[in-house]
């Protein structure tokens, strides 16, 4: 259970961070805050399963499709509730071990952080793109009939 | 039509794609927005063209070309604005009521109003305090991580007054963020400056742009995702940088966290 305590701390951090985007109805304060909590739950489900990179790309696409769901439903831009949940994957920590690295003057360590935080993003951005370019294709008939006067 | 009344109708649709941008929405949608409401006024060939910092917007009626473009400086982040906006923009277009009137409605969303400055704080608090647990810290590292949340918030509050540009907003941020951790530990509390400084960057590191880079570079605006990217490396080059600062002068006299 311990091993779980990060989802709690990660959904009680992302609801945080609705208020500080101003997100004001509650149901959609729920909603934000519990997609933190699962991304950081699929996270800690595939460890050792695949290698880092591939958790965060797999964790994106399940906090993307989720998104892109809640979005659907409740007609509301997906992104509110893409921005919230994909907070506890943003690399924070990886940011400050590679400046830490840069600091002491350790060239191999700074070289391996820096590039490994890049992938992380790298796969976020991957994942976010590819779930976004599926909607886009489902929904693009809503488009073409919304554009018609 | 009356030429009035399209000169309205312009000015609707350019403050739409203003509030849509300063409130985190994506370019594609503030496009897509514009061009619906224009549809749906009986104006199909018009041309809008939006960037982060500008939208230009053309509506050809009859002979005549109305044009209109806004410079947009300032971002804040209102994700509930950015709802209301949406829904806003969906009801002028099954009503289409005389823009006059579309454009109050559009006012009352504008100025409804956001938290209290009090909630803001204890929001940057805590969001600093969890993180600071979810990155394996224990209780006292968190509350001294709920000071760093309320100091992030203090000094991006006073340098916005100021009209600081983002770098140097984030570069006093979080060297501010990280110099209380690293004092704190120097005077021989028994915390620990690493997790709580990565949970209080989590306040700085910007999500929004992030997430956003990659609909957009989808939706094909190249130009905004380029923009956006760079935005994203100097947010997270001022972060490291800031940080830097209070943590090398550590490192410098002490010899090491």
């Amino acid at each position: 259970m311990e091993r779980f305590l990060p989802c709690l701390y990660a959904v009680l951090a992302c609801g945080g961070f609705c208020l500080i985007f101003e997100v004001k109805k509650p149901l959609f304060v729920l909603l934000c805050s519990l997609n933190g909590g699962v991304s950081w739950l699929v996270y800690l489900l595939l460890e050792g399963v695949c290698p880092q990179a591939t958790r965060y790309l797999i964790d994106t696409i399940v906090v993307s499709v989720l998104a892109e769901l809640m979005a659907r439903v409740l007609k509301a831009p997906a992104t509110i509730f893409l921005i919230v949940g994909i907070i506890p994957l943003v690399p924070g920590g990886g940011l400050y071990y590679t400046m830490e690295a840069l600091l002491s003057g350790d060239t191999a360590l700074f070289a391996r952080t820096a590039l490994e935080t890049a992938a992380c993003a790298g796969a976020i951005a991957v994942g976010v793109s590819m779930v976004s370019s599926l909607a886009r294709l489902l929904f693009r008939k809503h488009l073409v009939e919304g554009r018609q006067p | 039509m009356t030429s009035d009344e399209t000169e309205q109708l312009l000015d609707l649709c350019c403050e739409m794609g203003r509030q849509l941008i300063q409130n985190g929405a994506e370019i594609y949608r503030v496009e897509e927005s514009a061009r619906r409401i224009l549809a749906a006024y009986g104006h199909a060939e018009a041309e809008v063209f939006a960037i982060p910092s500008c939208v230009i917007l053309n509506i050809r009626d009859g002979q005549r070309n109305y044009t209109k473009s806004v410079r947009i400086r300032s971002s804040s982040n209102d994700l509930d604005k950015l709802d209301r906006l949406n829904d806003l923009c969906r009801q002028i277009c099954r009503e289409t009521p005389p823009p006059s009137e579309a454009a109050g409605l559009l006012e009352t969303v504008t100025n409804s109003p956001s938290y209290p400055a009090c909630v803001s704080f204890l929001a940057h608090g805590c969001v600093a305090a969890f993180f600071t647990l979810f990155w394996g810290g224990r209780a006292s590292d968190a509350a001294v991580a709920f000071l760093c949340g309320l100091a992030v918030k203090a000094t991006v509050g006073s340098m916005s007054r100021l009209n600081a540009n983002v770098f140097f907003t984030d570069v006093c941020a979080s060297a501010f963020l990280a110099f209380i951790p690293t004092a704190l530990f120097c005077l021989g509390l028994p915390i620990r400056p690493d997790r709580i400084i990565i949970g209080a960057i989590m306040l700085l590191v910007p999500g929004i742009a992030i997430t956003n880079v990659m609909r957009d570079v989808i939706a094909g605006d190249f130009l905004t995702a380029i923009t956006k990217f760079a935005e994203v490396m100097i947010v997270a080059m001022a972060i490291a940088i800031g940080i830097a600062l209070p943590v090398g002068a550590v490192k410098a006299l002490l010899g090491g966290l």
